[in-house]
């Protein structure tokens, strides 16, 4: 009996207690206690016994949120607030109620259509008021919620990663500039206090998802970062397949082989179950990047598609890019001020030169162009 | 289990006026209310728990049933239900509409349907 003393509770959590509240876990508790002593009363093992017993009621949204009470006692029991009750589901995680099941509406409604005219009407009006109230405050507490707190959450997580992105870009800049004190400027001091600044600032967030998120696309970015030009020399001499420098550009461990294929100038690349936690602009700059490499290291290649599959997305989800040679050419050439104009292997003959490119495809307005016009659906 | 969801919403239609008409022959409470009605349908309808207590609570609402607690010695409290007077006049003017709706739609829907 304590399991379902306990298994009430759980329907209830969050609940708040109102005297009505409190009569309906008594009652629910009296009517589970009847129905498993019945099941093990027809030879039903305790295990299977409370097992079914908690199945009968797997949750108390509908029966808290719905029988308000309507003017239509027998036919269409579907109440006026039901109606509201999809429009909850989609818009928002944060109200939590189910649509208690599907295809309730036309069936019952139609089946009870003809002899309507006996609902006495006076009492008609104030539970459709009610309801509509409701609609209104819940409408108004989503949409606090989407426009509101939301975006104000994001913009605190995005500053927080902005700063640990700053301060990541600090350490690795001044990381080639450390010696082991032999330095004669103050640079050492400095960076080494750099460093360990940046260290003990790592930032810890409070969910568990945002802290992912931040660790794999903090990953992601640096497989950019660290990305170097004696891994693109060596794919412009023979022996290699486009397949394998995809497999060394950042993202390489999602390339999907089933969805590579080459066709005179253009080449497909696939990559499918990419991690979710990875934020969106951190994948755009990902496969800029790949594109950028892969133009430059095969001078013959003209058109990079790229479909980005996610993990749990459907075929439909998928993202689909074609990046144009002369699409980004053009783009940085605009953003180096015509200092960058062709992708080619003289672009990683030097660290700097290449490094060069990587900050411009870093670029918000870079990458986001780049995507834009190379979004095909 | 789509033909059975079909049956469901059909008989949805009904449910309060079966529920009233359930205590209509005796005073009862949350299962075993559910047991009676599974049983007098041959084992062709079970309604579920929770909607069950949508229900009684909007019976409640419209003064067609009361509910008190029972006075169980040992265990748990059961809340029991008794339709009233009004509940009463309620059920038979929601068999009448029943009935009146049937032959209408077996007329529409060709069904030969019983000739009373």
């Amino acid at each position: 009996m304590n399991e379902l003393r306990m298994y009430v509770e759980h329907l209830f959590q969050g609940r708040v207690l109102t005297e009505e509240n409190i009569e309906l876990k008594e009652e629910i508790y009296g009517n589970l206690v009847a129905r498993y002593e019945d099941y093990l009363a027809q030879g039903l093992s305790e295990e299977e016994a409370m097992a079914r017993t908690k199945e009968s009621v797997p949750s108390i949204d509908d029966v808290l949120s719905g029988g308000a009470g309507t003017d239509e006692p027998v036919e269409a029991p579907t109440t006026v607030l039901p109606e509201t009750e999809p429009t909850v589901v989609m818009a928002a995680p944060a109200v939590k109620s189910e649509t208690p099941r599907g295809p309730t509406p036309p069936t019952s409604s139609a089946a009870s259509e003809g002899p309507q005219h006996q609902a006495p009407k006076s009492r008609a009006k104030w539970p459709l008021v009610l309801g509509i109230v409701a609609v209104a405050l819940i409408a108004a507490v989503l949409g606090l919620f989407e426009f509101v707190i939301d975006p104000m959450l994001d913009h605190q997580e995005d500053v927080a990663e902005a700063q640990a992105e700053q301060q990541w870009r600090e350490q690795q800049n001044q990381s080639p500039q450390t010696s082991q004190g032999d330095s004669t400027s103050g640079d050492a001091a400095t960076s080494s206090n750099t460093q360990s600044q940046t260290q003990a600032q790592t930032p810890q967030f409070d969910d568990p998802e945002d802290q992912r998120e931040w660790e794999a696309t903090t990953a992601l970015d640096n497989e950019i970062a660290n990305n170097s030009i004696d891994t693109l020399k060596s794919y412009t001499g023979n022996g290699t397949t486009k397949v394998q420098l995809f497999e060394s550009l950042p993202l390489g461990s999602y390339v999907d082989s089933s969805g590579v294929e080459e066709n005179g100038d253009s080449f497909n690349v696939r990559y499918s179950n990419v991690s979710e936690d990875i934020d969106g602009d951190a994948l755009d700059r990902a496969i800029v990047y790949d594109a950028v490499a892969a133009l430059s290291v095969y001078e013959d290649l003209n058109t990079v598609n790229i479909t980005v599959h996610e993990q749990y997305d459907s075929e439909y989800e998928t993202d689909i890019y074609s990046f144009e040679r002369t699409m980004l050419e053009q783009l940085l050439s605009d953003a180096s001020g015509g200092s960058i104009t062709q992708l080619n292997s003289s672009l990683f003959e030097s660290g700097d030169q290449w490094n060069a490119v990587r900050d411009l495809v870093m670029r918000e307005n870079v990458y986001d162009t780049a995507t834009d016009r190379a979004e095909r659906n | 289990m789509s033909t059975r969801d079909a049956v469901s919403d059909l008989i949805r239609g009904n449910i309060d006026a079966i529920i009233l008409c359930t205590l209509s022959s005796g005073d009862s409470y949350g299962y075993e209310i559910l047991k009676e009605i599974a049983t007098a349908s041959g084992g062709e309808y079970e309604m579920k728990e929770p909607s069950l207590y949508t229900s009684l609570k909007r019976l409640e609402n419209q003064g067609y049933v009361e509910s008190y607690w029972g006075d169980e010695s040992q265990g748990a409290r059961r809340k029991y239900y008794r339709v009233t007077p009004s509940g009463g006049d309620e059920l038979t003017e929601a068999t009448k509409r029943w009935v009146r709706v049937r032959n209408i739609i077996d007329r529409l829907l060709k069904q030969e349907g019983d000739r009373r």
